[in-house]
Order: C-alpha cells, then structure tokens, then sequence
C-alpha cells in the first residue's frame, strides 16, 4: 500500500497535468518584453522631448497632473491588472491533443441547465483522456482542459465550475461516465433536483455528462442511474465545491 | 552569421519551450488564479535579465524564484481586495475559478487545499519539485529548520485527515 507522501506524490502529478499552456505562449511572452520596452522608452524620450521643446516646465512634468504631459507618462505605466494569458482555442487544443473521437457539443435542453460544452476524447501521456472545453456565448473558449480517464471510476466528477457566465447563476458540474449510466441527476440538501445532460458521440470511450445547479446551493450527491432507474453510481461532490 | 542578440533568442526560446508548461503547473499547484499570466510574465521579467544568467541553472532557478515570488503577490492581492470589497451575495468562489480533480486523489488535494500557505506550498515544492530543504528555504526565505516544521505539520494533518475519512 502506498504511503501517504507517494500518494501525495501521485495526487500532485495528476492535478499538475490537468493544466495545459498555451502553445502561442511565446509570443504573448514576446508582447510583454516589447511593451514594456515601449514603456521605458516613452518614459525617457517623452519627457526629454517636451523638456526640451520648452512647453512645460519639468516641475510639472514630475508632479504628472493627470492632464499634462506628465499625466501621459504616468498612464504609461503597468496597472495591477496586467492582460491575462489567453485561453487555448479549438485550433490549438486540438493540435496538441488530436482527436481519438468525434467533436461533439453538450448544450443542455429541455429542463436541464448548465454551461455549453465541446468535448473529444485523446491519447495522453499514460492513456486515453478526455478534453472538455467551455465555450462562452461567442462561442470562444471560456476554460476546461484534457484529463485522463481512470479504469478505476468509469463515472466520475471531472470539474465544477461555480458560475456558468456572468449573467447566470449557475454552477455547472461536469465529467465522463460508462455505458450503462441513462440519466444523472444531482440532488441539493434542501431536497430539490436538478436533471443533467449526456453527450455521446462517434468514437467516444464513454458518455460526457454535466448537470447545472442553482449557484450557491449546496449539491448532496449526482446520482447516475441506469435505463430501469436503479443507481449505478451516486458522487458527493467535496465539500469545497 | 548570428550575432549575440541572435543567440540570446535561440537561448530563450529553447529554456522556453523547456521550462513553461512546468513553471505554469507549478504557478497552479501554489494556487496562482491564472498560472499562464504568473508563467509569462516570469519570462518576461527574466528576458530583461538573462545576459546576466548565462548557467541554464541559474535561469531555472530565477524562473522558478519568480513564479513563486508573483503567486504569493498575486494572492495576497486578491485576499486583500476581497477583504475590502464586502463579501459576495451567494457564492464565495470566483466565479471563474475551474477545479479539474481526479475521483482518486480528490480527498488528499482537498486536505492539501485547506492546509495553511506556508505549509501547503513546502509541501508542493519538497514532492511536485523535488526540492531539498535547503532549496525550499532559499526560495521561501525562512530557514531549514522552519521549512522541516512546515513539511512535518503539514504532512500530519493530511494523515489525521485522511485517516479521519478512512
């Protein structure tokens, strides 16, 4: 049996290569180091400029009115809230990981809810994945990523997402499961539920599945039954979800 | 013929492609709410420096210093712009937070999780980076003997905790 620091060992890989990056990286890495050198040099030779042509004396151009030249330099500036990595589109998802299956797209219907989601299953390092994207309302990649499949729980949890989009509130719980599975539902401490959404596709290892709640409720279990309603497989997602 | 500038491209667009995807799953494991961002801007940082560090070494090191270093910022910003901001009307998540879990370690992760900073990232760095205490220490700024204490503590209440789920 393994100890808890190999098992912590093995936990910190696996959660590690549910992240992928970026393959255009580089060249946001490249935007970064040119606009900063832009910023340096606007820092020198703006003020040298001005100073120089005599259209506002330097005290001013230190104290940076928000309207003079000074105020120019001072926008010029990193904020704290610096342009944030892009999330990876289809095109580039799918040259890192190629397709072992059909593309498909889960959008819920009927009284089901949830995010709208794009799905395919891979190879990966050791063995078969599946890569689940989001998409937003434009239809761009809002978050998700490629995560290996395990032999050991052919119905799983995969991720949660806590909010859907900014303009609706609900969380969306998201993951694969076997054949067998014909409904999932997820069943709230207050006793309500919630039915889900299956996605199969050509060429798909097994069936994707998400199930929308209503934002800030707490989620008892995600219970999966069979075509005779028996309970294949109840999940109760962890308390930090 | 390539000149020095030339060089120096080759050089950073090889520790690059080497060094990001690790860096950015490091940025994630010590919590970083958009790892890429922390990762980029590492290299970006680091391209401004790196004729002063010729030896690959001492390059991944600065990499890695770097993320460390702008993980903890980037989170002891949030935690500060939360704490100013009153608290959100339904759910305390980020709306954009996304948690990828395996069913098999989902439990351990989770105990991980909710261990304090200090002793969630010595634990990250001494078994996903394979650090030695010493290398830790440096990187932490606090002394072996504490990094030791951490790790000790730390790797405790995952027992107690994991033994408590069992």
């Amino acid at each position: 049996m393994k100890t808890v620091e190999e098992q912590l060992r093995d936990a910190l890989r696996s959660r590690a290569e549910t992240f992928t990056s970026d393959p255009a990286a580089i060249v946001h890495v490249r935007r970064r180091v040119r606009r900063r050198r832009r910023r340096i040099a606007i820092g020198v030779i703006v003020p040298a400029a001005i100073a120089a042509a005599g259209i506002v004396p330097a005290a001013t151009l230190m104290k940076g009115t928000g309207e003079s030249g000074g105020g120019t330099v001072t926008a010029a500036r990193p904020t704290p809230e610096a342009p944030r990595g892009n999330r990876p589109t289809l095109e580039e998802e799918l040259k890192r990981h190629p397709p072992t299956s059909e593309i498909g797209v889960l959008t819920p219907s009927g009284r089901a809810s949830g995010a709208r989601l794009r799905a395919w299953f891979t190879d990966l390092e050791h063995g078969p994945g599946a890569c689940i994207q989001q998409l937003d309302r434009s239809g761009a990649v809002s978050g998700g990523g490629c995560n290996p499949i395990s032999r050991k729980y052919p119905t799983t949890l995969l991720w949660w997402r806590a909010q859907v989009d900014a303009e609706k509130p609900v969380s969306a719980y998201v993951g694969y499961a076997d054949d067998r599975v014909a409904s999932v539902t997820a069943e709230l401490a207050d006793g309500r539920r919630y039915p889900g959404s299956l996605l199969r596709a050509k060429g798909y290892l097994c069936q994707i599945w998400q199930v929308g709640t209503p934002m800030g409720k707490t989620v008892r279990s995600i219970v999966f039954k069979d075509e005779r309603g028996a309970v294949v497989r109840r999940i109760r997602p962890p308390r930090s979800m | 013929m390539a000149g020095p500038a030339d060089d120096r491209e080759v050089a950073f667009d090889e520790l690059f492609r080497v060094h990001y995807q690790r860096l950015v799953r490091l940025a994630a494991l010590l919590g970083a709410d958009d790892p890429e961002d922390v990762a980029q801007e590492a290299f970006a940082r680091f391209y401004r420096k790196s004729h002063r560090l010729d030896d690959g070494n001492a390059a991944f090191d600065y990499l890695r210093s770097t993320v460390f270093n702008l993980t903890r910022n980037r989170l002891r910003h949030l935690r500060v712009s939360r704490r100013r901001r009153p608290p959100p009307p339904v759910d305390a998540t980020p709306a954009d937070q996304i948690a990828i879990v395996r069913e098999d370690h989902r439990e351990l992760l989770g105990a991980l999780d909710r261990l304090p900073r200090k002793q969630r990232e010595t634990l990250v760095l001494r078994y996903w980076l394979d650090l030695s205490e010493q290398q830790i220490a440096q990187m932490m700024g606090i002394s072996a003997g504490t990094v030791k204490s951490h790790a000790h503590r730390g790797m405790k209440a995952l027992k107690t905790r994991l033994g408590e789920q069992t």
